[in-house]
């Protein structure tokens, strides 16, 4: 063992436990210091207290090469922000992320948190830029990132970001991708619901357009061949993730609400009820209870 | 013993190590000889050895020979619990009860030995068959906390496990569902069995509703589950259960709740690999043989579940039909079909996926979606093909959605290929009959005739004979074969005893009589069907026919009887029906009667698309009365009256048909007509009834022609509102507007009349100037999308060929010669394309070849052309010259020279240019080239 090393540990391994940034060296020992300088090629710390440096400090410097890891410590202010950031705002997180990520590479380094903290919130406050911004946080998170948990999350808000721009066939295209990497059809679904949502506005624009599609040879296949897309694709969700409650019951109360826009009253009385006897404890089961009541025969009408 | 519980005793012997004494070890003899401290010593040896044979013989060997003495009396309490484990460990259960209850009485005895005993003691109990005392024995040490936790919560399944062997499930389950939040956090993988053993019970009980409850309760901790496969298998039992009862809503809640096999072995597989990480992980540990121990019987478990699973077939496609089958029960087809559709493209074929797939078709076709329906007989022909023992159901359902979806071409190869193949298929014979149907359909009787013959010939004994038969009188009658369809009919109703149609056929022999003109006959046929069928819709059609054949043999009163015996809900014929009666009064001279019986008409029924019709017979009476100003009032009064309705249509026939009105007074008439419209026309923009300013402004036009007409049209552009306006009336602005370059203004107008009247008959004219447009504005690829819409939709128009051409014109400028020369060989083809239209198109022909460097193709189009269309000179001037050139690039310089001599001698092409270039080169064919014979013997 390095004897400089293994001065250093025994000095500061009964230190008492203050906020300090910690090296880990290749050769398994760690160092608790505060981080000074750190460059591609070395690591200037200070060492503070212990028996080495009784009462006063002292500056070191480590080749990288011989460095493992950085844990960083929290500076002041930075943890409270951190424990929050789901929750933080764009302008506060970006104060963060633009300290942490020139670490962005480095093992352990928090840079990659605050990235995908600060484009969540850029996609959550739904400015005009923000989408465009979020995606190149979240891909150079993506490019750089050291943690294959932090890579995975910039993956998903990479779609979050490209739905929100409204680039739907390759959020789509790039969900199935992760869908089948991690077995989770989460963020698939929320794709291909958005991709059902946009073809059901290009539908009632061509309605708009040909509003006597019915008698139209060339318009009424397409629309034909548009409906039936849309109603297949709203009702996937609720006949293959019918656990994943929520997305089923939107999927299924779309396809309700457009079965009600083609004129098949009966069919969309139906599927409001499965939708109230299957998910009946969710958010779109409310909806549902509406229309159906709308749907149902005025008690008076009743001869 | 039921089944159930046999195996639950195995596998829990198996777990605990029970089955490990199996092989047989032979007792020394040396026992019978040896002294109470070796028998002692042999047993505590070989009971520390495991070896319980051994240890059973030597300890109970002791305790009998010498337990009874003062001084053997310890040694033989101490063990007595011994003999009994060993026991136990020999699986003699019914021994091993006696010498329990004798140790237990030890108040002395060890704990732990004494725990371990009174745990043993049930399943002892539970073996010989006494289930109540073993249950008590379970229960009491299942209450008791202080012992052993992991026999503890196997004491509560097997008190469970007593209750479904006394056939007390539900009571059970109820235990279960009671203890398992304790359970649950000190023993998850213990209350995972728990809660399978409650799902068996609450299915053994019939408790659907509770077994539901618990699928759903569970769902979320299947990850932890060790046996999630056999909860699984029971949530599929229960799924099949509630579908059974038709329950279809909880049917699919229950099996949404299903992972498919591959997840379930996925799982199963990587709890295995975790469990021996743990026991690696732990093994080498001391004092974690117990830990160890679970960890083995818990593994044992998975892999048992894992080699029981993997050896069920069709658990996923079973899973998915039923599912599938739910949502068909409750009339969800579109959510059946597409979960068949994942099944199909997901499993490989088995039985069960095949009849998923016929099951597909048919729910696609109960949601109308015919392509799909299409598609799926197709897949199905694809992976099951000759083997699939539905494919001729499938061909037929193929064929019906071809056919439902409006291409019977691909429908008739449909039933084509089901006859070829299956030809003795029962589906054979209706499937022909359906070809002959689709033939009488689109006009092919001959077609229709054919396949009806070949339903009797190939099928005598199908029912589909019969209506073969029938139609068969019905397909000549629709070749106003008139006397076969009569005689066929007739041979009919006699060939069937209770023939199904019966009415129809007699109806369509009266008809038949009627068009033989067989006047006396058919009257007797169509009162007879009158009589019989007094309810019938055809009662009225017959009426009709009936009026008809009365007046033709001069019973006029009984005419107009019949005639007013059609019923006013008989729509077209009530309104035939009237204007015959009409007719009638005309050609009775009974002009008055007949212009009071227009009247009524008008009067009644002015929504009536035949209203300009009436107004036209009242004025033709005015007219034969000599009352020329009456004969136009009623027209004017009319147009007045429903001319700034939109939704009156007819007012615009109204409109064309005044200068018919006006033809008696010459030139002074037509300005007196252009005034009284100009002066409507201001009245009614005054008025703001500007629908009857439209259509009096467009009147105006049809009556002044050329520019004046634009002109005119141009001025009640204002008023036009495509959504709601006579097409015929928007058209017309919209292509005055074209014509004075209000290019834009034009197409937004086609546009939007093509939005509000897809079908309207004027579209000729608007793809025609919508594509004329594109051109204009550059975008080629739209105006051959309108032309070619055009070509589709209004093959009978008039203006075809002229279409075409400009088709054929955009080709060739985009240098798609072949697509070019294709619309203009099927322009030639085309009956109605005028004369003119064709000579052009033969040119054009002509040219392409010859641009091409195909002159003998080339000069076969230009002779043809002036052959065939030779009053057109300008182009018959033109094929001369262009026919004489190719020649000569041919070096068919004799013929070049005739064709040359031809066109200069025709009188009537001298004043075209290319005479004189013809005149030239005769001079130099004749001058410079000797000419040889034989030339056109080239040709």
């Amino acid at each position: 063992m390095n004897v400089f090393v293994s001065n250093v540990l025994l000095a500061f391994l009964c230190l008492p436990a203050v906020a300090r940034d910690v090296i880990v060296l290749k050769s398994g020992e760690s160092v608790a210091c505060r981080l000074d300088e750190l460059t591609d090629r070395l690591v200037n710390v200070t060492l503070s207290g212990g028996a080495e440096v009784p009462g006063g400090s002292a500056r070191r410097t480590f080749p990288v090469d011989q460095v493992e890891r950085i844990e960083f410590a929290f500076v002041p202010g930075e943890e409270e922000v951190f424990l929050r950031r789901a929750t933080a705002s764009a302008d506060v997180l970006k104060t963060w992320w633009d300290r942490a990520v020139s670490h962005l590479h480095r093992p352990r380094s928090r840079a990659a948190a605050w990235g995908v903290a600060y484009a969540d919130a850029l996609l959550r406050e739904e400015s005009e830029r923000g989408p465009d911004r979020a995606l190149s946080v979240y891909d150079l998170v993506l490019a750089r990132a050291w943690s294959p948990e932090d890579a995975a999350a910039a993956k998903q808000g990479r779609l979050r970001a490209l739905m929100s721009k409204g680039d739907l066939a390759t959020a789509t295209e790039e969900a199935r991708a992760l869908a089948r990497e991690t077995e989770d059809p989460a963020l698939l679904l929320e794709a291909e619901h958005l991709l059902a949502m946009a073809d059901f506005q290009a539908l009632r624009e061509l309605e708009e357009e040909h509003p006597r599609w019915m008698e139209d040879d060339e318009v009424r296949p397409r629309r034909h061949a548009l409906y039936h897309r849309i109603l297949d694709q709203f009702l996937k969700p609720h006949l293959f993730h019918a656990t994943h409650e929520e997305v089923a019951a939107r999927g299924l109360l779309s396809a309700a609400e457009l079965l009600l826009f083609g004129g098949e009253r009966a069919e969309a009385k139906a599927r409001f009820e499965d939708l109230l006897f299957l998910y009946p404890s969710t958010g779109s089961s409310v909806e549902a209870a509406k229309q159906l009541e709308s749907l149902s025969p005025n008690p008076s009408d009743v001869p | 013993m039921t089944r159930v519980f046999r195996l639950f005793i195995l596998l829990w012997c198996a777990a605990v190590g029970m089955m490990a004494q199996e092989e047989k070890v032979s007792v020394p003899p040396s026992i019978e000889t040896e002294g109470p401290a070796e028998l002692l010593e042999r047993g505590r040896a070989a009971f520390a050895a495991n070896d319980f044979l051994q240890a059973e013989a030597a300890l109970e060997k002791f305790i009998v020979d010498y337990g009874a003495a003062e001084e053997a009396k310890e040694a033989a309490r101490l063990h007595r619990p011994l003999v009994a484990i060993c026991k136990v460990g020999l699986r003699k259960f019914d021994e091993a009860l006696k010498w329990i209850d004798e140790s237990l009485l030890d108040p002395k005895m060890d704990k732990s030995l004494s725990d371990e005993l009174r745990f043993w003691r049930g399943i002892c109990l539970m073996t010989g068959g006494e289930l109540v005392a073993a249950q008590r024995a379970f229960g009491e040490y299942w209450a008791e906390e202080r012992h052993n936790a992991f026999k503890r919560y196997e004491a509560l399944l097997l008190f469970a496990t007593l209750y479904v062997q006394q056939d007390f499930p539900a009571e059970a389950a109820d235990f279960l569902e009671e203890q398992l939040p304790q359970v649950r956090e000190a023993s998850p993988e213990a209350a995972g069995r728990a809660v399978v053993l409650e799902l068996h019970a609450r299915l053994q009980a019939g408790q659907h509703d509770e077994a539901l409850a618990v699928v759903r309760r569970e769902f979320g901790n299947l990850g932890g589950m060790t046996q999630v496969v056999s909860f699984q298998t029971l949530a599929l039992q229960l799924g099949a259960a509630l579908l059974e009862r038709e329950r279809y809503h909880d049917a699919i809640s229950c099996l949404q709740r299903i992972w498919p096999a591959r997840r379930l072995i996925d799982h199963q597989n990587a709890k295995a690999v975790e469990i021996e990480e743990r026991i690696a992980l732990l093994e080498p540990q001391p004092n974690t043989q117990g830990v160890v121990f679970q960890l083995r019987s818990i593994l044992g478990r998975v892999r048992r579940e894992l080699e029981n699973f993997e050896k069920v077939e069709h658990f996923d496609s079973a899973l998915r039909l039923r599912l599938a089958m739910a949502f068909q029960g409750l009339g969800r087809y579109r959510e059946s079909a597409l979960i068949l559709e994942e099944m199909l493209a997901t499993l490989p074929p088995d039985p069960v996926v095949e009849n998923a797939a016929l099951a597909q078709i048919q729910c696609w076709m109960e949601t109308k979606h015919w392509p799909k329906a299409v598609a799926a007989a197709e897949r199905y022909g694809e992976v099951f093909g000759a083997e699939g023992k539905s494919l001729p159901m499938v061909l037929f359902l193929k064929g019906e959605a071809l056919r439902e979806n409006e291409d019977p071409g691909g429908a008739q190869l449909a039933y084509g290929e089901l006859v070829e193949r299956f030809p003795e298929d029962p589906f054979a014979a209706k499937v022909r009959f359906l070809q002959g149907f689709l033939y009488l359909q689109q006009d092919d009787n001959e077609g229709a005739l054919y396949q009806f013959e070949q339903v009797r010939r190939r099928h005598p004994e199908s029912e589909m004979v019969e209506d073969a038969d029938y139609w068969t009188g019905m397909a000549h009658s629709f070749s106003a074969l008139h006397a076969e369809a009569r005689r066929h009919l007739e041979g009919y109703l006699e060939r069937w005893k209770t023939p199904k149609y019966k009415k129809e056929a007699t109806f369509r022999i009266a008809v038949s009589t009627f068009s033989l003109a067989e006047y006396p006959e058919a009257i007797g046929r169509l009162a007879a069907f009158v009589a019989a069928w007094p309810d019938d819709p055809l009662v009225d059609e017959a009426n009709l026919l009936l009026g008809d054949a009365l007046f033709g043999e001069g019973r006029n009163d009984e005419g107009f009887a019949a005639y007013g015996r059609v019923r006013p809900e008989a729509g077209r014929y009530f309104e035939e029906a009237w204007f015959k009666k009409g007719k009638a009064l005309r050609l009775l001279d009974e002009l008055s009667a007949m212009r009071k019986h227009f009247e009524a008409f008008v009067l009644e029924h002015p929504g009536s698309g035949r209203l300009p019709e009436a107004v036209h017979w009242i004025g033709w009476a005015h007219l034969q009365e000599g009352k020329v100003e009456r004969a136009r009032d009623i027209h004017w009064k009319t147009i007045e009256e429903y001319g700034d309705d939109p939704g009156r249509h007819t007012v615009v026939d109204l409109l064309a048909g005044l200068p018919k009105v006006y033809a008696s007074g010459g030139a002074e008439a037509r300005t007196d007509l252009l005034t009284k419209l100009q002066l409507l026309k201001s009245r009614a923009a005054v008025s703001d009834r500007t629908t009857l300013a439209l259509r009096t402004g467009w009147g105006k036009a049809l009556v002044e022609g050329g520019d004046r007409a634009r002109t005119e049209l141009l001025s009640i552009a204002r008023w036009v509102d495509p959504k709601r306006h006579d097409p015929v009336v928007s058209v017309a602005v919209a292509e005055a507007q074209l014509a004075s370059g209000n290019r834009f203004v034009a197409k937004e107008l086609l546009s939007e009349i093509r939005r509000w009247h897809p079908r309207v008959v004027e579209r000729d004219r608007i793809y025609r100037a919508l594509g004329d447009i594109a051109v204009e504005e550059g975008d080629i690829d739209r105006a051959v999308g309108y032309y070619e819409r055009f070509e589709r939709e209004m093959a009978t128009s008039v203006h075809l060929g002229e279409v075409r051409l400009k088709l054929a014109g955009l080709h060739e400028g985009a240098g798609r010669t072949d697509a070019a020369r294709e619309v203009l060989e099927k322009t030639l083809e085309t009956a109605g394309v005028p004369a003119a239209v064709k000579a052009e198109v033969l040119l054009r022909l002509g040219r392409s070849y010859a641009e091409e460097g195909e002159d003998r193709k080339a000069i076969v189009h230009f002779e043809r052309l002036y052959v065939a269309y030779g009053k057109f000179g300008e182009l018959n001037a033109r094929a001369y010259w262009a026919r004489g050139q190719a020649l000569e690039r041919l070096q068919l310089l004799r013929e070049a020279l005739e064709t040359y001599e031809e066109f200069v001698a025709r009188e009537d092409l001298r004043s075209f240019a290319e005479v004189e270039e013809a005149a030239r080169r005769i001079e130099v064919l004749r001058r410079e080239q000797p000419i040889e014979s034989g030339g056109r013997g080239a040709l």
